[in-house]
């Protein structure tokens, strides 16, 4: 650990002495899943394949103390084996690097052929009163309007293709909200991350003519002001939602350094509950692609989500039978002349055992090498 | 993706071809369909005894009852059953008028803590495993709330059944062991609905609906309805049981269950909120 993390020892001390002490009528909730997911990775068909299992637990935990506080603890316990893990330390080092300004996550066991690790990604305390709310912790702050970029989500970054972790790390973090009336909010929010790099920001949330708007401004992991604004809403029957942040160096303001992303999407519905989806984004800096795993996984920063001075994204999904859901997407990168193209399958097995099938694949070319990727998965996930 | 996930998983569990009803209450605004049909159901009751009143008046104490109700708090569960397999969700829902509504999943656990929050013609989801308020689709709103043809036509018009049907008492039934009216409806020539003819079966003594069947244009039976499990909850008799069951698919049905039932309680419209909607349990 890199520093004693005093306050998630109250938080812990707070949950265990004082979370079952008092009358209510629902005093926890306790709920998570198991999955197992069998991954492939390879370049062709005739090439050698990565073969990796990754058995994945995650618990939800919350307490009430009572209508006005409530704790939360959430963790991930993960199981890797195969391929990738017999490749060297590094793996089981990365996957064990945790982005917050208290460290963790742990590599339980680690050994050359497999290796356990257990990262608690939520551990918040939330006051409640009146139109005021509070939480401090690790928390996931989504600022997010659109649905495959958000720029304006600048306490955390969505990779779309990480299909398996919806949650995403949280960040260590204090936030305010106030609630003027029923559909707006004002937000501040403070978080360090590993570095002690800060990110501070404001938001103003509002709804007028049937959209939600949104303006926010501060300061970006200790290098950038950032402003930007987001709105959700709809033309006719079709949703209409935009983001765009502007992050300018803190040491130059006046110049033409400044990173702008904006991006605009819409989704529409049908009446058999097929939806189609499209989104767009546009940046004039778009990040230096270093190596597939990080455009994979996306930076740890909101200002390098694009790759691309322009991104387009579709999808398409549709309810092949009312247990079998079959979606395709793809996006085009126009600068690293490639694209990807992904492709998933969900299943209802039962009323908690859904099975899924996903393949993604990715085809770049970058200094005149063409490269293609593919990633396949199978999973089977118990709910509880 | 992610942001469809209680859609994608419930709202689908229906096949397409399925009648009119099944296309609908199984897609994702289900819960707000399911949950006012339901409330328009348990209404279908009265406590005033069944003197000489004419068919159209038992219609219309039963609707005046539903519309003159200003809020109620419900946990339920909605059952699809098909051939092969059924799944249930389980949710509680706040209501206040027709504009307000606020719907908490609690079940199953991958959707559970989920909430759905109406104002008016806006709705949003909050999800909370992503911590992430969307606001929905209009088309969503409108296929299924506000525009489907079983909202509109059986629950969401004032008065539909009391002014686009005309009444006649057409026999006295027993049905569960209980003394029932049996009442005629035709659709007058001008009325814009879905069912040309229904028949209901209305409780005399409590005027509970406890059989409905529901017949097209063409006078073909669509889908059959009953009421059962009679209890009182909040000090009302009602039916705590509903069973939706689409005419032409044996095996398929829907089961509404009501588990608990708050009539006229202490709702404003600020509860109604985005504020509420992360906090609500």
């Amino acid at each position: 650990m890199r520093k004693v993390p005093e306050i998630y020892l109250i938080l812990f001390f707070l949950i265990n002495v004082e979370a079952f002490s008092q009358e209510e009528v629902k005093r926890f909730d306790l709920n998570g899943y198991v999955s197992t997911m069998e991954s492939v990775i390879f370049d062709s068909l005739s090439g050698p394949f990565i073969v990796d299992n990754l058995l994945h637990n995650r618990i939800n935990f919350k307490g009430y103390l009572n209508r006005n506080i409530t704790f939360a603890t959430e963790l991930r316990n993960r199981l890797f084996v195969g391929d990738m893990v017999r490749t060297g330390p590094s793996y089981s080092e990365m996957t064990g690097m945790d982005p917050g300004w208290v460290d963790m996550s742990w590599n339980i066991l680690n050994e050359q052929s497999f290796f356990l690790n257990t990262t608690i990604d939520r551990l918040w305390v939330d006051f409640n009163y009146d139109k005021f709310q509070a939480r401090v912790g690790r928390q996931r702050i989504n600022w997010g309007q659109t649905l495959v970029w958000n720029p304006n989500d600048i306490f955390n970054v969505y990779s779309f293709f990480e299909f398996d972790y919806i949650e995403r790390p949280g960040s260590d973090a204090v936030r305010l909200q106030y609630y003027p009336d029923y559909s707006s909010a004002i937000e501040l929010a403070v978080k360090a991350d590993y570095d002690n790099r800060i990110t501070a920001a404001a938001l103003y949330r509002f709804n007028k003519w049937g959209y939600d708007f949104q303006l926010l401004s501060g300061y970006f992991n200790s290098e950038d002001f950032i402003a930007g604004a987001g709105w959700s809403g709809a033309f006719g029957s079709v949703s209409f939602r935009g983001e765009m942040s502007w992050f300018q160096p803190v040491g130059n303001l006046a110049d033409s350094s400044g990173t702008g992303i904006f991006t605009i999407g819409f989704d529409k519905a049908f009446r058999n509950n097929s939806m189609v989806q499209i989104q767009i984004m546009y940046s004039n800096n778009p990040a230096d692609y270093t190596s597939f795993l990080s455009f994979y996984t996306g930076s740890l920063s909101t200002k390098e989500l694009a790759f691309s001075k322009f991104t387009p994204f579709g999808l398409y999904s549709c309810p092949v039978t009312p247990l079998l859901n079959i979606s395709a997407s793809g996006m085009w990168f126009p600068d690293l002349e490639g694209y990807f193209a992904g492709l998933s399958l969900d299943f209802s097995m039962a009323e908690n055992v859904d099975f899924s099938l996903f393949w993604q694949h990715f085809r770049s070319e970058i200094n005149n090498t063409e490269s293609n990727i593919n990633l396949g998965f199978l999973r089977l996930k118990y709910s509880f | 993706m992610f942001k469809y996930m209680f859609f994608r998983n419930y709202g689908t569990l229906y096949d397409k071809k399925r009648v009119k009803f099944d296309k609908q209450i199984l897609k994702m605004k289900t819960l707000f369909s399911a949950f006012v049909s339901t409330v328009f159901m348990v209404f279908s009751l009265s406590d005033i005894p069944a003197q000489q009143l004419s068919a159209t008046e038992i219609i219309r104490k039963a609707d005046e009852k539903f519309n003159g109700e200003k809020s109620n708090m419900m946990v339920m569960s909605m059952t699809i059953v098909r051939p092969s397999w059924k799944r249930t969700v389980e949710f509680k829902n706040w209501s206040l008028g027709r504009d307000y509504a606020l719907t908490l999943i609690t079940a199953p656990s991958k959707d559970a803590g989920q909430t759905f929050l109406k104002r008016a013609s806006e709705m949003w989801n909050w999800n909370p495993s992503i911590s992430r308020l969307i606001k929905l689709p209009p088309s969503m709103m409108s296929q299924g709330w506000m525009g489907s043809d079983y909202t509109n036509d059986d629950i969401l018009k004032e008065s539909s059944v009391v002014n686009d049907y005309t009444h006649e008492i057409t026999g006295e039934e027993i049905i569960d062991g209980r003394e029932c009216y049996r009442i005629g409806m035709n659709s007058k020539a001008d009325a814009a609905v879905v069912w040309g003819y229904q028949i209901r079966w209305i409780d005399k003594k409590e005027f509970l609906v406890l059989k409905a069947e529901l017949y097209d244009e063409d006078g073909i039976l669509v889908r059959s309805e009953t009421g059962s499990e009679i209890k009182v909850m909040d000090g009302r008799t009602i039916q705590t049981k509903i069973e939706l069951l689409p005419a032409d698919e044996p095996g398929n049905k829907t089961i509404i269950s009501i588990r608990e039932i708050k009539f006229n309680i202490p709702l404003e419209e600020s509860f109604f909120s985005q504020q509420n909607m992360k906090n609500i349990r």
